[in-house]
Formats: structure tokens, sequence, C-alpha cells
């Protein structure tokens, strides 16, 4: 036996005893008070940290028994083992006939909250600090996990140059709940600079070289920037690349240390340097670039040059060789020794002839159909647009085997074989292969009987519910694994973290049958014994508990416990929340959870810059008047401002501003989360004001204040109530359309509206979806009541559904109905018009006015461009003025859009080829399928407008192709669209001044101006995000 | 510990000695350790502070290892295993006619606690089979250093007119070997585990 083993053991083994001498009587151990009854039991002090009720039910020694000497060691083992107590000590008084036993503790301190504050330079920041000191919330606090922490700390600071910062903990302890919070003070303390950097060892190249790379000297002025961690960090990695740039592919770059100058307050770091000999990386038997041999051998990137990189090199090559068609490619490495400070690697190349994977057959599959398998598989036959020779190379065949082959076990086929034939030249086609899968599934195994043991505390039945090896199903070890993941999961969410599980398994009565047999061990149950919640500034405690989804006595279940964090995550006014069971692995049932929380800023400030380009409806920029629309550019600035957690109560205040050549927006909102403590429900209040020139007809103001209740019903379907009161109007000097239609639709209006919306989102990713259904309903009521000058009632839906087409093509489309119905309304007798600097009262057109023109402009339907119909600029489709030619809107609205999604190159670039068709239309009875627009009849220059019938009442349609380009805010979208039937019509053809000087009926004072035109065929739109 | 303090007409009859990690060893495993040592030992058990200190390292260690054993679940051997252990400790120690029951109280400790010290023993060496032997590795060449460093010198020394065989050795030398490099393995792994873990000596104990 070693030394250590008998170190551990007795002192000497058995067969070395020696003779014994007999020793002297000795003391025996404290047997006086060994077998007296126990008439007490008390605690010192009386207050203990364990629950009372568990405490007694703890000790093994029990009131009016024998005093054992085991059960008191026994005590004190387990009252230890709480993880309470720092110290215990029992003591024994004689009392009457027998003996009271007092235990008397020191209690333990466990870490709460960790603050650093003080004057802290950033690098590092108080998140970073606090994050060194290593002091887990929950954990036992002890001196030297704090000396550590300090030590920590400093040797950070240090790192960042900050040498001369200083470290004062201050302790808060919360004696109830044994928690002791620790606020750091910190004074970082002035940065010290860097300067030239001592260079060791065998640098084979000039000093300064390797000094101005690491860019710790201002080019300009030649100081020396302030030291930090990264700065340092960098500057090595700026001079490993130097090396790298050399070939010098093994040289070692370190950081000795830093030798830090109190007078200078400067730090000179100390580089060790070893270069090592120039290594020449060469492939032999085939054409690669360096760029792409720097790609896929790894000794550039790990700075280093070791069998185990070049054997990756070679195999990442082959992989290489292997997807561009080569699937016999063969690398193998040649080193050569270092002579004379050089060395070379040579990669040997055998790319063989090149293949394309023309066919993969698989057979004897009956249980998994062929596109089940397929879908499973790495190969992949040759395609136009993504793999031109095809995937394939005999490691992904080897894979692709295996899943088969894992596929079937994990559904009971046992004894599953899965063999591979591949031919070359297939059908006679020099270079064509194909692979022959052969599957022979064999029996399935099922189970016969499951027996389930040691559920005691929980349900049963419950828990059968959910397995999957239950009698008559397939029988796999995947199974079984899944089960245990299943069972244990249950149990850690009902407070039993020690449950365990094990299972065993014999043959059944019949053939390929098995009795299944689980065993759960269920442990001790862990209850909450409170929530204890730190680090609240503004936020008033109660948001905090009412958002708390465990409750004292619940069954400690991390999912709550993370669920919890979550909600108060979500909340959106904490930069940090941590949660923790304090002491886990103390013995006790009942156990305090902790959450920590780090308050966000109150306010956050947003300034963005941007610009929109393309076929847009108009704008100032625009040269020409364009009824039909024209390239354009608008330049925006958006600046935003939001205050979280007003009062203390989650809620938040935000001013949303953003300024364009085409429209100034001022929004003012305030946000109630979580309504009526309701998971399900929020309030907003909003305030907007709005001048929009979107439209080229005109720019609209509009004046709103809205509420809106929204309410979740499920995780895909939303309601949203809202009540909106705004007054709308068209600023006439911006009109385009003829001053005849002035009364009726640009009239300033007060709209009081009443909507409901209801979405339905059923997609696989909002952004990017693949697959599911997404649906809107919008129903708007104006009307007298609400204080409405206008009564009508407006509805819009869409569906959209997204479809996969096999597995790398997408089909999507969607469907969009509108329509706005007006009722009660009464056409002034005269309206005021301004043109210039006269004032005329046009009269209304007798006879009845159709309840469509009672809409105002801004309340009508302009649809058309990038997310509607692709033949159209934006806003551009529907009814348009007679006499200028500008979209005038409309009532009704039909769209329909349709999409061949598919990727295009690599994994982040997509295509679309698309078809949209749909119009705008005056009203639903106008709406028309047809697909012919009919010659305009008495429009002529000159002509009245009212002469004028055009026919702008039939459908659009549009194709084209987009490409998508994938970024983690979603994909950027182009697409050009060519319309088919582009409508014609008769309107102003001039520039904006032209139109201008025309004056109110400018057919009639520059007839010539006015022509026949219409939508231009090719459209163009640029933006973030799908299409639909 | 300042309530830790007997009270008047109360004796102190047990306290923790050391703390490692949740478990303790108290002032009366220390006191029970060092009889059965003695005991087995045949020697007057020592109650210095430098030998309770040096049995309470003792203890430590093998605390580190009994969480092991339970966190490994490894199988701990039966009682009755040391029943042979015991027979032949008492038959070489205590021929028959002598007082072993006198023996064992003199020493103040029970002939259960003695057997739990042997069983502690076998489960530490089936510990170190299962769990570093396996993983220590000698070579023909390190049996070759250490019979031409250690084992034939020795050999020659004691019998300079026989030749000295590598292979009358080997076997030996292997086990050796072995047996030596799992220790190290133990040790290091004792070393981590005390670094990995909260030890606490109450300092009041060892005076």
């Amino acid at each position: 036996m070693g030394m250590v083993r008998t170190r551990l053991a007795l002192s000497a083994c058995l067969v070395l005893v020696s003779a014994l001498s007999e020793p002297a009587a000795l003391r025996a151990q404290s047997p006086k008070y060994e077998g007296q009854d126990i008439v007490n039991i008390q605690f010192v002090p009386v207050e203990q940290p364990v629950d009372p009720a568990e405490l007694f039910q703890l000790l093994p020694l029990k009131r009016g028994q024998p005093l054992r000497m085991t059960e008191v060691r026994a005590s004190i083992e387990r009252l230890f083992a709480t993880g309470r107590y720092t110290d215990i000590q029992v003591d024994a008084e004689p009392y009457s006939t027998g003996v009271i036993v007092r235990f008397l503790t020191k209690n333990s301190w466990f870490i709460g909250n960790v603050h650093a504050a003080g004057s802290i330079l950033d690098h590092p920041n108080s998140g970073q600090l606090e994050t060194a000191t290593d002091l887990d919330l929950g954990q036992p606090y002890t001196d030297a996990k704090l000396q550590q922490g300090i030590d920590n700390q400093q040797r950070l600071l240090e790192s960042n140059g900050l040498y001369g910062a200083q470290i004062h903990p201050v302790f808060a302890y919360d004696s109830q709940y044994q928690q002791v919070h620790v606020r750091f003070n910190v004074n970082s303390g002035p940065r010290a600079r860097l300067t030239a950097p001592r260079l060791q060892g065998d640098l084979k190249m000039d000093p300064d070289r390797i000094i101005a790379a690491t860019r710790w000297r201002r080019w300009f002025f030649q100081t020396w920037k302030p030291m930090t961690q990264d700065r340092v960090r960098l500057g090595l990695d700026r001079i490993r690349n130097l090396y790298l740039k050399e070939n010098r592919l093994e040289a070692k770059v370190s950081l000795d240390s830093v030798d830090y100058d109190r007078e200078t307050r400067s730090a000179t770091p100390v580089v060790r340097i070893d270069a090592g000999p120039h290594i020449e990386v060469r492939t032999i038997g085939a054409n690669l670039s360096q760029k792409t041999l720097r790609r896929y051998v790894p000794v550039f990137e790990e700075h280093a040059v070791d069998h185990d990189l070049l054997v990756e090199g070679a195999r990442n090559l082959r992989d290489y060789f292997q997807r561009d068609g080569y699937f016999e490619s063969q690398v193998e490495f040649k080193e050569q020794r270092v002579i004379n400070d050089g060395a070379s690697i040579d990669y040997l190349v055998n790319t063989g002839p090149r293949h394309k994977l023309v066919s993969i057959e698989i057979a004897g599959n009956r249980f998994f159909d062929t596109a089940t398998i397929r879908e499973r598989m790495l190969l992949q036959t040759a395609s136009l647009l993504q793999f031109r020779h095809g995937r394939y190379s005999e490691n992904l065949l080897t894979q692709d085997e295996q899943s088969i082959r894992d596929l079937y076990q994990s559904n009971g086929f046992r004894d599953v074989r899965v063999t591979h034939r591949t031919v070359d030249d297939y059908r006679g086609k020099s270079g064509d292969i194909a692979v022959f899968i052969q599957i022979e599934e064999g029996p399935q195994y099922i189970v016969d009987t499951l027996e389930v043991d040691g559920i005691e505390h929980l349900n049963k039945a419950d828990i059968l519910s959910a397995l999957s090896s239950l009698d008559g199903q397939p029988f796999s070890e995947f199974n079984v694994a899944v089960d245990r993941d299943t069972i244990l999961a249950r149990y850690f969410e009902e407070g039993f973290p020690n449950a365990t599980f094990e299972w065993s398994s014999r043959p059944g009565a019949q053939p390929n049958r098995v009795d299944l047999h689980f065993v759960i061990t269920e442990g001790e149950r862990q209850f909450i014994r409170q929530v204890l919640v730190s680090g609240l500034q503004a936020t008033r405690p109660q948001l905090v508990y009412r958002n708390l989804r465990l409750n004292p006595g619940d069954p400690l279940s991390p999912t709550a416990i993370t669920q919890t964090q979550r909600r108060l995550y979500d909340l959106g006014i904490f930069s940090r929340v941590d949660s923790a069971i304090q002491d886990p692995d103390g013995e006790t049932s009942q156990k305090f959870v902790l959450y920590e929380m780090d308050e966000a800023r109150r306010y956050s400030l947003a300034v963005g810059v941007g610009a929109e380009f393309a076929r847009i409806g108009g704008c100032q920029t625009c040269p020409d008047a364009a009824p039909a629309g024209a390239t354009g550019f608008s330049p925006r600035v958006t600046f935003d401002i939001t205050r979280s957690n007003t009062w203390g109560m989650g809620h938040s205040v935000s001013l949303r501003t953003r300024a364009s050549t085409l429209e100034r927006q001022g929004l003012v909102s305030y946000a109630w989360p979580r309504f009526a403590d309701s998971d399900t429900l929020n309030v907003s209040f909003t305030g907007l004001y709005e001048d929009s020139r979107d439209v080229n007809t005109f720019s609209a103001k509009r004046e709103e204040g809205s509420a809106q209740l929204s309410q979740r019903f499920t995780k895909a379907t939303t309601l949203f109530y809202r009540f909106t009161y705004r007054r709308v109007s068209v600023d006439q000097s911006t009109l385009k359309i003829s001053p005849l239609l002035i009364p009726l639709l640009a009239q300033p209006v007060r709209l009081g509206l009443l909507s409901l919306n209801w979405v339905q989102d059923r997609r696989d990713d909002p952004i990017d979806p693949h697959k599911g259904i997404y649906n809107t309903l919008d129903l708007g009521l104006a009307e007298h009541t609400f204080g409405s000058q206008r009564n009508f009632l407006r509805f819009l839906a869409r569906n959209s559904t997204y479809h996969p087409l096999g597995k790398r093509l997408w089909l999507a489309r969607s469907t969009e109905f509108g329509q706005i119905y007006s009722f009660h309304y009464q056409a002034p007798a005269c309206t005021p018009v301004t043109s210039g600097n006269i004032t005329t009262c046009l009269p209304v057109t007798s006879g009845p006015t159709p309840s469509s023109e009672a809409i105002p402009l801004p309340e009508r339907f302009f649809a058309g461009g990038g997310t509607s119909n692709r033949g159209f600029p934006d806003y551009q489709s529907g009814p348009r003025d007679p006499t200028t030619g500008f979209p005038l809107g409309g009532n009704a609205l039909l769209f329909n859009q349709t999409e061949l999604r598919f990727p295009l190159v690599g994994n982040n670039i997509g295509g679309v080829l698309f078809h949209d068709f749909g119009n705008t239309f005056a009203n639903v009875a106008s709406l028309s399928f047809r697909v012919k627009q009919h010659s305009p009849q008495g429009c002529s220059p000159g002509s009245a407008a009212q002469s004028c019938s055009e026919d702008f009442n039939y459908m659009v349609h549009a194709v084209g192709f987009g490409l998508r380009y994938r970024t983690p805010i979603g994909p950027f979208r182009v697409d050009l669209g060519y319309s088919i039937n582009p409508p014609s019509f008769f309107g102003f053809k001039g520039s904006q001044q032209d139109l201008i000087n025309a004056g109110v009926n400018p057919c009639a004072h520059t007839p010539t101006k006015c022509v026949e035109q219409s939508v231009s065929h090719f459209q163009f739109f640029f933006s973030i995000g799908q299409t639909f | 510990m300042g309530a830790c303090v007997a009270l008047a007409g109360a004796e102190v009859i047990d306290r923790i000695a050391v703390s490692v990690g949740n478990a303790v060893i108290t002032a009366s495993d220390l006191d029970r350790e060092i009889r059965v040592t003695a005991f087995l030992n045949g020697v007057k058990p020592d109650f210095s502070s430098a030998a309770k200190r040096a049995t309470a390292d003792r203890m430590v260690e093998q605390k580190l290892v009994r969480r092991e054993l339970e966190l490994s679940r490894f199988p701990a051997p039966d009682a009755s295993a040391v029943e042979a252990e015991w027979n032949e400790f008492r038959k070489q120690r205590y021929p028959e006619g002598s007082p072993l029951e006198r023996a064992l109280a003199e020493y103040g400790i029970t002939e259960q606690e003695v057997k739990d010290a042997l069983l502690w023993q076998l489960t530490l060496l089936r510990f170190i089979e299962i769990r570093f032997r396996p993983g220590v590795q000698v070579s023909d060449s390190d049996i070759e250093e250490y019979f031409e460093k250690d084992v034939r010198p020795a050999a020659e020394a004691s019998r300079p007119s026989q030749s000295t065989s590598l292979e009358d050795y080997r076997d030996r030398i292997r086990e050796t070997l072995t047996g030596q490099r799992a220790d190290v393995e133990l040790d290091n792994w004792l070393k981590e585990a005390r670094q990995r873990t909260e030890i606490v000596f109450h300092e009041e104990v060892f005076q």
C-alpha cells in the first residue's frame, strides 16, 4: 500500500501490527450522559435559521428518549448539512432525572446583492467589476471569497492600466435571511499610458515595425494611448498578424508582464516573441488561391503548426474539392524540415475526375417513405442553382447511413441494416454518379408491458400519459432516454432535484416484444420558503411581487424560477435580473429563492438618419409633377426619447419624431403593460401629429389622440380595441387635383373612430416566414355619436399563407380586401375654394352626392407599391383625377400577391418570382376582374373634367423577380416588377411649377401639357423584410 | 463563537472540529479516530494538538473520498467483508484468553467502531483500484528503467554471485510502479478536491 493510501486509511496495516503493550486506562468518549433521558432540547439563540417545524424533524435526538452520543454526532452533521450554520456546539446539563441538551449555533451568511459603485472609469465598467468578484448570488459567503473577489477586481483594473485603483467593500447584513450585501466602493484613479513595449526573444524583424503594428501610439501626434485590456490584446493580435503575413506561422507572441512606473504613470508591456521559421503552405496537384488556402487550412488562424491542424486542413481541402464535384479527391500533406529559417508544407492533391451526383435511390424502406428519409440526408443531387455538381462525399454518405439507421432504431427497428452502392458513369454518362441505398428494416420491437415503480408524490397517470415507451409502442433506447428526460423534468419542476431514473428490460412473452421496467427514486422534495428581492431603487416592490410566479410553500421549480425571471425581464425596466436558490447544496427542504435586479437607465435616446429611394408617388425633390409617380429620393431624420419605468410602475412614456421630405411626424405615447395585473392586457394612449406627403395628390395633416387596449387570447391571436379621435385636413396649397373635387374631399374633418383589430399570427418566423398563416381583420366605425363629422364603416381584411414545396422552395400568397362604406352624409351647399389670391364659392354638383365622395382624402385607401401591387409606384393604384391625372384613392381595394421563394447563393441570398394583381376601386360596386382597361371617353386637352370618362376599375397584373439578402433584422429586399397592363390616363405633364402656374383648371389654361400618359411598366423597390 | 460557550452547569459534549463542504468532523469523531488508530497500532492514544491536527487532516481526506464515493454511487463493500480481517487481527493480537473486551473498554471504543475502520480501509482500496489504477500506464521502458536503477543494484548487492534477470522481476515491478502511480494520481486528486472544497478548522478543538 502506498503512501497516500496509508495516510488515508489507518496509520498502519493490520499485517504490520506489532505486539501490543496494554495501554493505561483511557478516558472514554463522554460516557457521562450516555443513556440518560433527554428532558429538553434547546437552541441558543432561540431564533434559528431553519424553519422550526423542519428543525426538530431533522434531529435524530428526540425529547424523552435516551441520549446517545452517536445521535448527538448525527444531529450536528444533519444541522450543518442544511448549510445554515458555520458552527455548532452541543452542551448537556443535568436536570432532574435526565439531561437538557442544548445546541449553541452560529449562523452562516450568503451572498446577496453585489454592487460596484464610485468613481469608475469605463473599461472596466461597474458590471465587469461586479462579474470579476465571482461572488455568486445565494452562495455561502466567506472572507476568503471576498478577498479573492477583491484580488480579481484589482487584477482587472490593473490590466486596464488602473494601477492606483482603490477598492473598499462595504457590507449590509440582513440577519433575517442571512444575506450579506456587498457594495464595492471603487476609485479607479488615473489610467496609465502605454509606452514602447520591451520586446524579448527571437524577433527576426525590425522592432520599430513591430511597435508600429501594435498601434499603441497615435500616428499623428505620436503620443502613447491610454492602456486598456482590449487595446493590449488587440496590439498583440496585430503583432501575430504581422508575423502571419510574413508566413511565420509558428510565431509565438505573449505578454510576459507590464511594468508600471508610478512616477511617469506609464505602463511598459513586456512582449515575448518567438518568430519561428518562414513556412510556406502550397498545394501540389491543384491550383488553389492563397485566400482559399488560408480559409481551409487552420494553421493560419490558430497561429500554430501541429499535426492535428495539418490533418484538419487536409480534411477541409478534401471536403472543398468534393463539394466542387471532385468526389474522389484525396489530399495528403508533407512537411519539410526547417532549413535556413525556412520550411514548407505541401498539400498533395489528387482531385481525380469531376463528377456529378445525378441520382439517389432508396430501396427496402417500408415503414418510412422515401421523402421522410431524404429530408434527413446530407447528400444532394445536382441542381442548377445551389449544388451544380450535387453534394457528395464518402464522409457525408457515412453520416447519411447513420442518420437512417438512427431513424429506424429510434422507432424500434433494432436490427436495421443500411448499406449503399455507388455507380459511376451512371447510364453511360461519364462523370455521373448514382447512389443506391439499401435498407433492411428487420423486425420492429414493441413494448409489451411497461412497469413504472417509485412514483409516490406525483400523479402517475399524468406522467405515464407523456411517455413514449407505452404498451404497444416501438421500443428503443432513444425512446427510453426521451422518457427519462420527460420524467425527470417533471420531477424537477415539482421540486424533486435529486430524483433519479433507472430502467431495465427483458424479452417479452412473444418474439420481438420487450417488457420494460422503470424505477424512479424521488428523493426529498424541496419547497419555497420565501422569495427575496433585492436591487430595487425606483421600482415599486409591488410591481415585482405582482409578477412573481412563485409563492412560499410551492414546490421549488427551476422552471417557475426561470419563468419569473423572464417575466421580470419582459417588464423592460431591468438591465439585469439574476435568480438563484440560496445555498442550493444545503440539505434542507425549505429554500429561499433570490432575485437580484439592476434597473435599466430610465431615459433612452435614439437618433437616426435614413433615406427612401424608389419610384415613390412624389416628393419635393421630384423634378416633375409626375401624376404617374417618379423616382424619388427622400432623406429622413428620426429622434426618439423614452422614459421607462414611469413612477416605478413599469409604464413608459415616449416621444418619437420623424422628419423627411415626405412627412413630419411627432408621436407621444404612454404605455401601460400588463394592465389590471393581466398578462394578456396592455393599454396605451397616443397623441400624434403628422404632416404627410407620401401620396403625391396632396399633403395631409393629421392631429390624433387614441386609446388602445390590446388583449392576447392565445399565443397567436390578439385583439386590439381602439378609440381614435382625429382631425384630418388637406393642405390645399399642395393639392394637385381638380378644385371641383375640393369641397368633397379636402375639407378639414374631425373623426371619432371606434375600431377593432384582430390579428392571428401562426407564422414560423414573422420576419422571414416559411410556413404558417397570418390573418388580420380591421373594423372601424366613425359615427356622430363618437364626435365624428363623417359617418362611415371601414373594413380591411388580409389573409396570408406560407407553404413549403419540398426542402428548398416555398410558396407564399396574400390576399387583401377592404371597403369603406359611408352613410348619413349631407353635402354642403357651397364651399369656398382658394386659388392664388382669389377665393370663390363653388356650388356642389346637383343631385345626390355619392356616399363614396364623403370620405375625406386621407381616410381613403391609397395602395399600390412594394407591399400591395408591384405594378404601381407607391400609393398610385386606383381612380385618378380626370383633370390632372393624380391619384384620388378609393373606397374599396382588392389585392392578391403570390411569391415563389427559393435559396439562390449559399444560405444568405435568396430569390423570389412573383405575380401581383389587384387595384383600388371607387367603391365595391366598381370592383372588376377585367384585365383590359377601357379607352377614355371625352378626354382631351382643354375639355371639362366632367366630360372625361376614364376606366380604372380593372385588375392590374404585374410579374417580376426579387433578391433577398438575409440580415439579422430581416431580409434586405430588392424587387423589380413588370406591369403587364398598367393604367393609361389623361393628365398634366410638366414640372411642379408648371402645375402651380396653370391655376385651378390646368388643362384649360395649358392644354398642351395635358396629355394621355400611363404608369410605367417597370417598377423597383428596396426595403427590409419580406413583402408579406 | 460568542454564543457557543458552555452555559453555567452545562458541559460541552460535542462540537464541530472541521467542516468539509457540507460535511463535518466532530470533536467526538476526532477522538474516536485517535483511539481506534491507537488501538490498531497498539500504542497509547495521543491527544496532543499536533496529533489531533494530523488526524484531522487525514479525516478531511477521508471525507473528500467519501463524498466522491457517494456522488459516483460507488458500490461499497458489504459489512461482512471485514469479518475475515477482524478475525485475523483478533487471532494475532488477542489470542484465546486475552481480554479483547477489556482492551476495547480501556481505549474507550467498541468492536463495531474498529470494524467500521477496517471496512473503510477495504472501501478505500477498492476505490483506488477502480478509480485510479485503470488509468495508470506502465510501459516496458518504465519497467526496464526501474529495474536498472533500483532492482538490479539492490539484487546484485545482496547476491553478487547470481545473475539478475529482468524477467524474474517484471511482474513485481509492474505492480509496484502501478501502485506508486495510482498513489500519485490519488494524491493529485485529493489536492484538487481540497482546493474545490471549503475546509474550515475550528481551532478551539485543537488547543
